[in-house]
Formats: C-alpha cells, structure tokens, sequence
C-alpha cells in the first residue's frame, strides 16, 4: 500500500539549489587543474544568494511536502535566512589569503554549503527522522571541517573533541528519540503532544535524553564543555559559521518543539529552564579569565545560548518572533567580531589572540571602532542590536511565571558580569601598544564587506528595530 | 506450562558452554606434548611466516575497511527500493537516480584526489 | 514460540545504552570511545525496532535503517579523523591531547 508521494518542489527549492552547488564546486574543483579557491568559494556565494532567491516566494505561506514531513512555514523562513547570511560570510571570510581550508578548498566549500542544507532540514523538520537527518548532516560536516586547519595540532584536537562529543550526543538523542517515537506510536511531532499531554514514564524519559543531546549541540551548560576547544582549535571561517549557524538551525529545532509539543502546557520544560540560568552563569564567568578571542566568543556563545531559551520561557506568544530577533542580532554581532579578526590579520590564526589587539585603536582607528561596536552589543549597550534584543527576552521571560521571572534574573546579573568581559577586549584596543605587537594591516575588500554587513545589522536592529520585528 | 519458553533457551546455552569446556579439555588431558620448532610457529596455512605475528597493520587496511563499509550501506538503501520498484514507478526512479548522482560525483571527486589509490 | 515482551527489550537496550556510556567515560582510546557509542546507537536502534513490531508500524524500522546509515559515515569520518591526529604523534590517548586548557 504505498502511497504516492507527491513533491512540492518550491517548499524544498532552497535546499535543491544548495546541493546543486555544492556538486558543482566539487565538479568545478575535479575539472580544473588549478581553480583559485576565490572561483569556488564565489560559486558557494552565489549558490547561496540563489537558494535565499528561491526562498523569497516562499515567505509568509505555510507549506509542506513529503507528506508533511518538511515544511516550509513562517517558523522556518527566519531561520533559513540567518543560515544562507552565515554561509556567505564564512564563504566570503574564507577566500582571505591566509584562511586556513585544508589545502582541499573543493572540499572544504561544499562541506560548508552541505553543512548548510543541514541546517535548513533541520529548520523545516516536522518529525524526528527529519531532526536526525539534518543534525547529522550538519554535524558531520562540521566535524571534517573542525579538522581543517590540521597542520595546526589545536585544530587536530578540535576534530577529535568535537567528533566524540558530537557522537556521543547523537547517541542520547536517538536513544530519547526511540523513547519518544515509543510514546507516540508516530514520529511526527504533532502526535507528540498528545503523548506529551498523557505524560508516562515513556515520553518523560525520552523527552530527558532528547533534550540532553540537543543542549549538548547547543552547548548549554553543563554539556557545554567541547566547547571553548573547538571553538579555538576550528578555522576562523569554521567557528565564525558554527557559532552562528549551529545555534539558529538548533533553535529552529528546539523552538517547533517546544511550540508543538509542548505548545499547551510547558511545565515540562522545567529542565530547560535550568540549562539556560546554568549556561548563562557559566558561560559569563568562563569568559572572564579568556585570553583567546576565539575562545572568548566561545563562553560568550553558551551565554547567549542561555540568554536566547528566555524567548521559549513559558513557550508563550511571541515567543518565536523575539527568539528570531534576538538570533539575527547575535548573528550580525558575531559574524562581525569573527570578520574583524580575520580582516586585521587577513584570515590568520594569531589574530585570535587578546593581545594582538594592544593599541589597535592607535593603528587602526576605524577597525578598532567596529570591533568596539560589535563587543558592546554583546554586552548589551543600548543603540545596539544586542540592548533591544536584551529587552525583548526579559519582556517575554517576566510573563512566564516563577522561572521566567529566575530566568530574567540570571540575565540581569550575566549581563553585568559580562560587561566585564567585554569591556576588557576593548580596555585592550586602547592599551599603549607592545614594541613587538602582530602586524595587523589586513585590508582585503572582502572582509570588509563582512565587517559592514556586521556593523549595519547591529546598528539598523539597535536603532530601529521595527524594520524587523514589523515582519516577525 | 512446566517450563518457561526461556528455559529452552538456558539449557540450549548450559549445553554449549559444557560441550565447548570439554572439547577444549579433553585433548589437553590425553594427549603427550612433544613440542618441536615448526610446531610452535605461527600457523601461516602451511607457508612459513614472513613477519612478526605481534604487529600493527598499516592505517591503509583501514581504508578500504572504511571504503567497504561506506559503499555496503550504500548498496543496502538499493533494497528496500528494488523491492518496491514497480508500485514507486517514475518518483521511484528519479530519486534513484538523484541520489546515484549525488553518490557518483562524490565517488569521482575521492577517486580524483588520490582517496582509493594504495599508498 | 512467545513473542518477547516489550519490556524486556527496553530493559537490554537501557542496559547496553549504560554500558555504552560508561564505556566512554572509562576509556581513553578513542577508538575503544567510538566503538562505545557506536553501542549506545544500537541501543537507540533496538527500541526503535521494538517498538516497530509492538505498534506493526514500519517506521520504526525505516528510522533503524536511517540511522545504521548515518552510523556508517559517521564512523568513517571519526575514524579518519583518528587517523589524521595519529599520523601527527605517536600515540593516540585522549588524555594527551591537550595542547589547549580544557
């Protein structure tokens, strides 16, 4: 009895004009004695403008295909869009002269774009074997990717972690995917909520394991702990995408969740709650002692992992637009921090390190006043993407009872530690500089453009955040 | 019923742990032991050893280890689709055939670079 | 011959999921590491199989098949990357790598 399955080629046309052009990297890259990577990480660019080209008829219609299983709806689209803007900075990030891609750019592209396809499965999975396919693709990917920088031994040891990790945490999701499927007798996520509704020993544990495996995606505390290693050991381009990417496609994932399953009733989600004061605490004092602005980014990141779940407290109305606002203002702060580490040091890895930052203001003025920008929308300045991000959290946490209330004020003391944090990479940038400080006269168009597109969405989204949240 | 339906399956695994106990006993209690040098050389099939029997197996085995499993998983997703290749018909086919693309141009770019030869 | 009850295939796959996880934590070899989650997949993939047969629902088992799938790449690549850090020193322990602070 099969039944004919019927393809909505429009809802998956994103995804198709992406694995189209990571074939024809890799095609491109077979044929051609000697492509310059910039031919094919441009062909990467392209191929993802023209995935986010087949998206904009897409917008605003809730559609879905393969009988359901992939949907293409107002939850998804944010997301798809934040993963193409990371993938076309990394890409673009990637083409500077000392980026580190393996001596493979063929390779090391269309993982990056299959990475990519990952995260747009995952945005658009509306059951568990859809969630497993795109996580899985997105992961391993990343894993190989992690490695690329594999001359460098930290790059050596970021592989290896992550790819343990990794595994280790696909092992609870399946295993709490198996428990769910079993309370459910389906795997789509709308019968969940049923089996959620019943409640049962079953769906508890499953739902446990489940949620153990995706916070160790997320890198939310305590399963945070691959975290700042891989992050520093990872190609600059590499941790500029996972930083970003991982966390919107997981947040996708996380977010229908909560929102399906958990839609009537988010007592359940009590143990998310916790991961996210946890992670908040955690991440705003491991960065404290920081030296390395890769690992640095990387505490920073599972605090902002903590800070983004206050959008899913008490999955209340609302909810998924100040998630998808406070995501794209991390997106533009992150993306810009990475792009000027790689655009002072022209994609080099010494540049990751605080101290080449000594004086920068004094050499490079205006480089040092974007950084400057991007470090105080971390911290959450008002006029910055990040302060009106802040506020959106707290206005949807302080609505969420008892723990949304806790949650607020993890935020409010995080943010204050933070201020710190942040404040002393800037504190650097107007130290008197050392006799033998790093030449950093990087100047590559590209990064530029990185850097720009980091800066405008941070200040467009700090100062006149209508523009998106009118569409949201 | 007298017994479990899992008491079968307890005597049938007491059964083949004394039977193996035995037959690894019993010739160590009758026989005499003339040990010389050929016999207690490494059994090679009757050709006398070339190397070491305590050694590591260059990390290449691996490779096609891991190139076999890779294509016999490949090959295992063909079943399912054989087995209903007439009632999937032109959808059946075109998926087939997309995934046999996406496959070959990964195949091509490994064989490319270097990935399957002996090195 | 009795079907098997539900409850006793949770019970092995809880208990091989264990000894998969403590498997891990125990361990310094990663490959030993690998083979340890491998375990605790499987574990994952014997629920899914015998749910499959109590709900006679063939999802299940084409999720089984989906993640014996995923499994396979998934080995290849760690195993690659074991052998990528391998080739770089001489002995591969976990407790070794650490030229960062972790």
């Amino acid at each position: 009895m099969i039944q004919s399955v019927a393809i909505d080629w429009n809802v998956i046309a994103p995804v198709v004009v992406l694995v189209a052009t990571g074939l024809l990297v890799l095609v491109v890259d077979l044929l051609s004695r000697s492509a310059p990577r910039q031919l094919l990480y441009g062909i990467g660019i392209v191929g993802s403008l023209a995935a986010f080209a087949a998206m904009l008829p897409l917008r605003g219609q809730e559609l879905t295909t393969f009988g359901g299983a992939f949907a293409s709806d107002s939850f998804s689209w944010p997301f798809d869009v934040l993963l193409l803007l990371t993938l076309t900075i990394s890409l673009a990030l990637s083409c500077l002269g000392k980026a580190e891609d393996g001596a493979n750019p063929g390779a090391y592209a269309a993982l990056l774009i299959f990475c990519t396809i990952g995260g747009l499965i995952l945005a658009g999975a509306t059951t568990l074997i859809g969630i497993f396919l795109g996580l899985e693709e997105l992961s391993l990917a990343l894993y190989v990717l992690a490695g690329t920088g594999y001359p460098r031994r930290s790059s050596q040891e970021a592989a290896l972690k992550y790819v343990l990790l990794g595994s280790l945490a696909s092992g609870f999701l399946i295993f709490g995917m198996a428990l769910l499927y079993g309370s459910a007798g389906s795997i789509s996520l709308a019968a969940m909520s049923h089996a959620a509704y019943a409640g049962g020993p079953l769906f508890i544990g499953g739902f446990a394991l489940f949620l153990v495996g995706v916070a160790f995606k997320l890198a939310l505390a305590p399963f945070h702990l691959w975290t700042p290693d891989v992050y520093e050991g990872s190609p600059l381009a590499v941790t500029a995408f996972m930083a970003v990417a991982v966390k919107a496609a997981m947040f996708a994932v996380l977010a229908r969740f909560a929102y399906v399953v958990f839609g009537h009733d988010a007592s359940a989600l009590v143990p998310l709650w916790i991961l996210a004061i946890l992670s908040m605490i955690v991440g705003n004092v491991g960065a404290i002692r920081q030296t390395n602005l890769k690992r640095l980014l990387a505490f920073s990141g599972i605090a902002q992992a903590g800070y983004l779940v206050l959008a899913l407290a008490g999955v209340g109305r609302g909810g998924v637009a100040t998630l998808v606002f406070y995501l794209a203002a991390y997106a533009f702060m992150n993306l810009g921090a990475f792009a000027v580490i790689a655009l002072i040091g022209n994609g080099d890895e010494l540049h990751a390190d605080l101290s080449a930052y000594r004086g920068l203001a004094f050499r490079r003025p205006m480089v040092a006043a974007l950084m400057m920008l991007f470090f105080l929308s971390l911290a959450g300045i008002p006029a910055t993407a990040g302060f009106i991000g802040k506020v959106l959290l707290l206005g949807q946490a302080m609505g969420a009872g008892p723990w949304g209330v806790a949650m607020a004020v993890a935020l409010i003391v995080g943010t204050l530690v933070s201020f710190y944090v942040y404040f002393q990479v800037i504190w650097q940038m107007f130290a008197p500089a050392d006799a033998e400080a790093v030449a950093s006269d990087g100047n590559a168009a590209v990064s530029w453009v990185a850097v720009a597109a980091g800066a405008v969405g941070v200040l467009l989204l700090g100062i006149v955040p209508q523009l998106l949240l009118a569409h949201l | 019923m007298l017994f479990s339906p899992w008491a079968t399956v307890a005597i049938f695994f007491v059964v083949a742990v004394v039977v193996a106990l035995l037959i690894s006993a019993v010739p160590g209690i009758f026989t005499s032991k003339r040990p010389n040098r050929a016999k207690s050389e490494a059994y090679e099939c009757g050709v006398p050893p070339t190397s070491a029997m305590i050694g590591r197996f260059p990390v290449r085995f691996y490779l096609v280890a891991m190139l076999f499993v890779i294509f016999d998983v490949e090959a295992a997703s063909f079943y399912p689709w054989a087995v209903r290749l007439r009632d999937l018909g032109a959808f059946g086919l075109m998926e087939m055939v997309t995934f046999i693309v996406v496959l070959g141009v990964g195949y091509a770019y490994v064989w490319k670079k270097g990935g399957f030869s002996w090195r | 011959m009795p079907q098997v009850p539900l409850a006793d295939y949770l019970i092995l796959a809880t208990v091989l999921f264990v000894i998969g996880l403590v498997g891990f934590l125990v361990r310094r070899n990663p490959i030993t590491m690998l083979m340890a989650i491998e375990l605790m997949w499987n574990a994952g993939n014997l629920v899914f199989a015998a749910f499959a047969r109590n709900f006679g629902d063939m999802t299940g088992q084409v999720f089984v098949f989906i993640v014996i799938t995923v499994a396979a790449a998934e080995a290849a690549i760690s195993l690659a990357i074991v052998v990528m850090v391998f080739r770089h020193r001489e002995d591969v322990d976990v407790d070794d790598i650490s030229v960062m602070r972790g």
